[in-house]
């Protein structure tokens, strides 16, 4: 009875111990410690579990300690949940966090950055060893005006520092910090080296994250679309206005925060979404007269719309058209951040990539009539336009990082640019 | 040395030749080397030659439709030549008011108009036209040769997408060439 007794004492004290010297960061294996979340918020466990297999798996530990310090896991944050994307993780050195990784998921390859912040840092110090008598956090959409392709979700995070009673003079503390998730483009952050043998993070190249999580199947996300209020009501609505004979375009935004609003400056044969990062996706209509397929301008939109959307999110972008004739296709983006062109295309590129649309839009039907004409090559077909918008993907550089789904009487078909280069329209189930 | 120079001449002589690569007048410039030369061959364009006029939905609009040999193009990175129909215009009032002319635009990329194919047998031209501010009313224009008098025209203006990145401050949305199809122009 005794020694049970003694043994549950032992437990006990084992236990606080192991958490004096988690926390302190004495453990000597404190990196490699099997990882259990300890942060006051809720964090993308999975990610976090499956960052830290990857890295006790390239990681040569003794450079790490050396260099930088002891990773503890279980106070990883990731800041939101974005889809098994992003973490930061502390290192300890000495009884405080020193610096913070980075932890970056782009497709099947994590990504391993330093992260000097000294707010962060403070904030990470003061959740780790501080009273925290209260936290909360919220999460934004956040477009940065100056950068314009900087646009992201940020999550503020608060905690609330109390006093012991030995302390009379001493003030509750409040500290905020704001962290974005992290963004392609600009100046690469710097490579935290697990190794010690090269740059870090395999030479930009990553390391192999495995059993990334399934994209959303897009027959699913198109139903979904169809399905939502404000989209049934606003494809209603541009099918009216079609009908209405009232010409020009009209269009609508899909918007990040609040109900749908329309797009300013419609003319007879444009429109203008504004400002993209607000925006979760985008309805327009084309008249009838002229390409009854996306156009050069309505990809370069959805790329601007996709850049604000949040890491591992990319594909919730969209863009959806209505024409004459029963015409209504939608796109998705469905390739990575990293994908997504650096910058915006130029006035130049759009106008050449019109031009060519100009060009297929008149040889498709003239000269392969039997595939892309119904009418003996007097007009396009649908098969023709979604030739041209594949040539016009290609051209952009987007080919296989855009889905294109065709809505007809409420049943959506994915057109697949078969082996043979002509599209093939498949049902979803 | 003059071996030299005879090889280097003969060299260049290759690479001058294989710059001048011609290919048919309907070609898309697409697919097509650096420096290829889309040739009017048969000399189809030059029947569309002319200066045409109509009065619709009150405006004068008169059209310049002139041929330029080997003018050179730049298309999505790809340079070339091409013997080429260019339609300049201008848009008039009743009061005889200029709203729009490109008579003397020299902007390849802005109201600019050229020939994409040439159906013979329809006697008919097709051309593209890159739209105004942002390209707005970018599209296609049918030129049909009725007889020795007349010609039928048909603009196809498609859409254009604005956003605050893609184009910010479009200064004039309006379209003003004749929107319409198979609207007659009289030869002046």
């Amino acid at each position: 009875m005794l020694t049970v007794f003694m043994a549950l004492l032992w437990s006990c004290r084992s236990e606080d111990l192991l958490q004096e010297e988690s926390l302190s960061g004495t453990s000597a294996n404190l990196s490699s410690a099997k990882y259990a979340s300890r942060s006051l918020w809720k964090e993308d466990q999975v990610y976090i579990n499956k960052v830290q297999q990857v890295f006790l798996k390239i990681a040569n530990l003794e450079h790490v300690r050396t260099k930088y310090g002891e990773l503890n896991w279980d106070y990883a944050m990731s800041f939101g949940n974005f889809n098994e994307t992003y973490a930061l993780i502390p290192i300890i050195k000495d009884n405080k966090v020193v610096l913070l990784m980075e932890a970056v998921r782009t497709g099947n390859r994590v990504f391993f950055y330093e992260k000097d912040n000294k707010d962060l840092i403070e904030f990470f110090n003061l959740a780790l060893y501080s009273n925290v008598i209260k936290y909360d956090e919220e999460i934004n959409a956040k477009a940065n005006a100056v950068s314009k392709i900087s646009a992201f979700v940020c999550t503020t995070r608060w905690l609330t520092i109390g006093c012991f009673d030995n302390e009379p003079n001493c003030v509750p503390y409040t500290k905020a910090v704001t962290n974005c998730e992290f963004q392609g483009g600009g100046i690469p952050p710097k490579t935290f080296d697990p190794i010690g043998m090269d740059g870090g993070g395999g030479g930009n190249n990553g390391y192999e994250y495995p059993e990334i999580p399934e994209e959303e199947d897009p027959c699913a996300k198109t139903k979904n679309l169809l399905e939502n209020q404000d989209v049934e009501n606003i494809v209603n609505d541009l099918k009216n206005h079609l009908s209405s004979g009232e010409g020009g375009e009209k269009g609508w935004r899909l918007n990040k925060s609040g109900p749908p609003t329309e797009t300013t400056q419609n003319s007879g044969h444009s429109v203008n979404f504004g400002d993209p990062s607000t925006m979760n996706g985008g309805y327009h209509n084309h008249t009838g007269t002229g390409v009854n397929m996306f156009s050069a301008t309505d990809i370069a939109t959805l790329i601007e719309i996709v850049r604000y959307q949040s890491i591992g999110e990319v594909g919730n972008g969209y863009m959806g058209i209505i024409a004459p004739n029963g015409i209504h296709y939608v796109i998705y983006f469905n390739g990575t951040h990293e994908d997504i062109p650096a910058y915006p295309f130029t006035p130049k590129d759009k106008e050449d990539w019109n031009t060519l649309q100009a060009y297929w839009v008149d040889t498709l039907p003239a000269f392969q009539a039997n595939l892309y004409s119904s009418d003996s090559g007097n007009t396009i077909s649908s098969r023709g336009l979604e030739k041209l918008f594949f040539n016009t993907l290609d051209k952009m550089g987007l080919s296989n990082k855009i889905t294109l789904q065709k809505v007809e009487n409420n049943s959506v078909s994915t057109i697949n640019l078969e082996s043979n280069g002509v599209p093939q329209s498949n049902p979803c189930q | 040395m003059k071996n030299i120079i005879i090889l280097l001449i003969i060299v260049l002589g290759t690479i001058s030749c294989k710059a001048q690569q011609e290919y048919p007048i309907n070609t898309v410039p697409s697919n097509i080397p650096n420096g290829a030369y889309i040739k009017d061959t048969n000399n189809e364009l030059d029947r569309f030659i002319g200066v045409y006029k109509v009065l619709y939905n009150n405006k004068e609009t008169l059209i310049n439709i002139n041929k330029v040999t080997k003018k050179p193009f730049s298309l999505s990175g790809l340079n070339y030549y091409k013997d080429a129909l260019i339609i300049k215009y201008i848009i008039k009032d009743l009061s005889g008011n200029i709203i729009q002319s490109t008579i003397n635009n020299t902007d390849d990329g802005k109201h600019f108009i050229s020939n994409t194919i040439i159906l013979s047998q329809k006697n008919e031209a097709r051309f593209y036209y890159t739209g105004g501010d942002c390209g707005i009313g970018w599209g296609r224009i049918s030129i049909k040769i009725i007889n020795n008098s007349e010609i039928s025209w048909s603009y196809y203006p498609s859409s254009t997408t604005l956003d605050n990145i893609n184009c910010p401050n479009p200064t004039d949305t309006n379209i003003y060439l004749p929107e319409t199809k198979d609207l007659l122009f009289t030869k002046q």
